[in-house]
């Protein structure tokens, strides 16, 4: 696994190493060079002091010749214009003449010299020292350049260690704050002293977190209402069950039977109504994919056809071929059959129930209304809520078909409205949706 | 006994009135609040059956507003609330007991029962007058000893006149107490049953106060 601690460190150690190395090749060429003209310009001096002390050293020069020492790093030698060497300080040297007058490099006895020579009328003065000797000395002064830098480094290296451990630390407090939660503790973490760095990714867990008990808390409440809402049903079973014992004649038990039938399959729709709801959460992820809403449209018609007939009551259909919409197949199915299925047991038999869909500026518009008894206009907005159901309603629902369709249409970004119908009678729905986008 | 179910959910309401009927009870059926406070200004109910989630008027004010009006109706709460505030609330806004749906039929006329001695200031679920006892729970009644078999109007009616000893029920109010709303009374359906009581009984057993209606004998009366 990455590791920010070491990755800082390995970066920093690099970067110290780097950076030392870099500093010592610097610093040992700097004073290679600084070395170099200091020696240089000592040459130069001995080679112009030998200019005036050269007839002296001619009449010496057999004395001379013998205290010549070898331990000095310097030797000087003087020769004739014919080329011809009058003295050496170190006369087992053979230098010769390497180069013009000025400075050069020369080889002699093994060695590599640096030599300088000055013509001074008819004699040639020579200043020469072993390029060791500079190498040495300027070895020597880059060592004492750099042994700063070699403490330097690993106290920076130690340093950083430190300080990186230290600015991860609130780091570590917001782990141990986040593992001493339980399951169910959705308040948001402090985030007003971790560090700027720290910042963004608690505000983005905050945000999670608080969309999180959203959707766990409206879950909540949707089990707490749909086991409420079962123990009607079940009573009304229970009950029906009681009267079909106690029923004393074959007609009363038939009637009772009947009566029985009756709850189940009212028990078993509010059960898939509710299925269908916690499908249509908004917090199930939607697919979306483009759709003929009047072919869907269709097949729902047909589908409920048998109830339309059942109920004696005519559905007409008004639809613009095709409307595409983005949509959701099994959503849309739900959310259209429950307002069909709607229209068609609140209106008194006999009745009618128009479906119609057009496209009106990009925009789809599936309306359904029926010649029912309508909805008061101060329940139009409750109808879409939970459990809701019209007081004095006798159509025994699960109150739940038209939040399903609230939701469908939220999950497609629609509208719904609910209100009165064609000539101000019964009860029309619309969705409108939003313009496809192509 | 004549009870009143408030009572929004259709199915329930049927089954309900069917079955309560059946064991002897007339019950007027409302299906919210305002009606349920029209009906209760009768003041002939022994009992009413509450729900508590109803369109309109919810039951927990109901109960608020006839208890504030000094109707002192005993009240059984049925409830799909079933929170420990919820029970709290409904017996603070004076709510006699609380039943949880789902619920059968026998749990919630135990309870009707259990109610109405309670409030009778009995805690024996037997009433009797001498030789003859009834038991309001069983439902079953003896006469020295022995078995009587009773019909549910039958039972009805001797449980109404003992309730009271000594009292005289009006024929009217024996009637409300045989039959629910749109139930068709039959004309001399309380002098039919009081007749047959007689006759299982011993004929000293229910007095006919002349004009006025009808009691329960003094217990020595019964004994001879």
């Amino acid at each position: 696994m990455r590791s920010i601690r070491n990755n800082l460190l390995a970066w920093l150690s690099t970067g110290l190493l780097v950076a030392g190395l870099a500093a010592g090749i610097a610093t040992f060429l700097k004073s290679e060079e600084e070395v170099g003209e200091m020696f240089d310009s000592q040459l130069q001096q001995i080679a112009y002091s030998m200019k005036y002390a050269a007839p002296a050293m001619e009449r010496q020069m057999e004395t001379m010749a013998t205290s010549g020492d070898d331990d000095t790093d310097f030797m000087v030698e003087l020769w004739d214009a014919k080329g011809k060497r009058l003295y050496s300080s170190r006369p087992a040297v053979e230098l010769g003449l390497p180069g013009g007058s000025g400075f050069a490099d020369a080889k002699a006895g093994g060695k590599a010299w640096r030599v300088f020579m000055l013509v001074s009328g008819d004699r040639i003065i020579q200043a020469a020292q072993p390029q060791a000797t500079r190498e040495e000395a300027s070895l020597e002064m880059a060592m004492r350049m750099l042994l700063p830098l070699a403490v330097l480094v690993p106290m920076l290296a130690v340093l950083g260690w430190f300080g990186v451990r230290q600015s991860l630390r609130p780091l570590t407090s917001v782990v141990a704050e986040v593992e001493r939660r339980d399951a169910s503790s959705m308040t948001p973490l402090a985030a007003d002293r971790v560090p700027m760095e720290i910042r963004p990714l608690l505000l983005a867990l905050n945000s999670l977190l608080g969309r999180l008990e959203a959707s766990i808390s409206s879950q909540r409440r949707f089990v707490a209402d749909a086991a409420h809402e079962l123990r009607t049903p079940l009573t009304a079973l229970a009950l029906q069950a009681d009267i079909i014992e106690q029923a004393d004649s074959p007609e009363e038990r038939s009637t009772a039977i009947a009566a029985l039938r009756k709850g189940i399959r009212r028990s078993s729709r509010l059960v898939s109504q509710l299925l269908t709801l916690a499908r249509q959460e908004p917090e199930v992820p939607s697919r979306l994919e483009p759709l003929d809403l009047a072919a869907l449209v269709e097949q729902v018609v047909a589908g409920i056809a048998p109830l339309a007939e059942l109920r004696r009551i005519e559905v007409r259909t008004r639809l613009a071929h095709p409307v595409l919409v983005n949509g959701e197949e099994n959503g849309l199915q739900a959310a259209v059959g429950n307002l069909l299925d709607n229209a068609i047991r609140y209106t008194d038999e006999g009745g009618a129930v128009t479906v119609t869909l057009n496209e009106e500026d990009g925009q789809a518009r599936l309306i359904v209304s029926d010649t029912g008894p309508g909805i008061p206009e101060r329940d139009r907005e409750r109808v879409f809520e939970r459990f809701y159901r019209v007081p004095g309603a006798n159509v025994t629902g699960s109150g739940l078909g038209l939040s399903i369709v609230k939701q469908v249409a939220e999950r497609h970004h629609a509208t719904i409205a609910a209100g009165a119908g064609e000539g101000g009678a019964g009860t029309a729905m619309a969705i409108t949706f939003p313009r496809a986008a192509s | 006994m004549r009870l009143l179910l408030v009572e929004d959910d259709a199915m329930i309401g049927e089954s309900l009135q069917l079955g309560l009927g059946k064991s002897g009870h007339a019950v007027d059926w409302v299906q919210d609040g305002k009606r349920a406070g029209l009906a209760l200004k009768n003041d002939v109910y022994d009992l009413m059956v509450l729900d508590l989630g109803l369109p309109g008027k919810d039951g927990l004010t109901l109960l608020r507003e006839i208890r504030g009006r000094g109707n002192e109706v005993p009240v059984l709460i049925v409830t799909a609330r079933d929170a420990v505030d919820d029970r709290v609330a409904g017996l603070n806004a004076g709510a006699d007991d609380y039943l949880v749906k789902p619920y059968d039929l026998k749990e919630l006329q135990a309870r009707i029962h259990a109610v109405t001695r309670r409030r009778h200031g009995r805690t024996q679920p037997l009433i009797s007058l001498g030789a003859l006892s009834l038991d309001t729970v069983t439902r079953q009644v003896t006469m020295r000893g022995e078995q009587v078999s009773l019909s549910a109007r039958e039972f009805s009616l001797l449980h109404a006149l003992m309730a009271s000893p000594g009292a005289v029920r009006s024929r009217r109010e024996l009637e409300e107490v045989l039959y629910g709303w749109g139930q068709e009374v039959d004309s001399n359906a309380v002098e039919v049953h009081i007749h047959k009581l007689r006759h299982k009984l011993g004929a000293r057993t229910i007095e006919n106060v002349r004009g006025a209606g009808y009691r329960v004998a003094d217990p020595d009366e019964i004994d001879t």
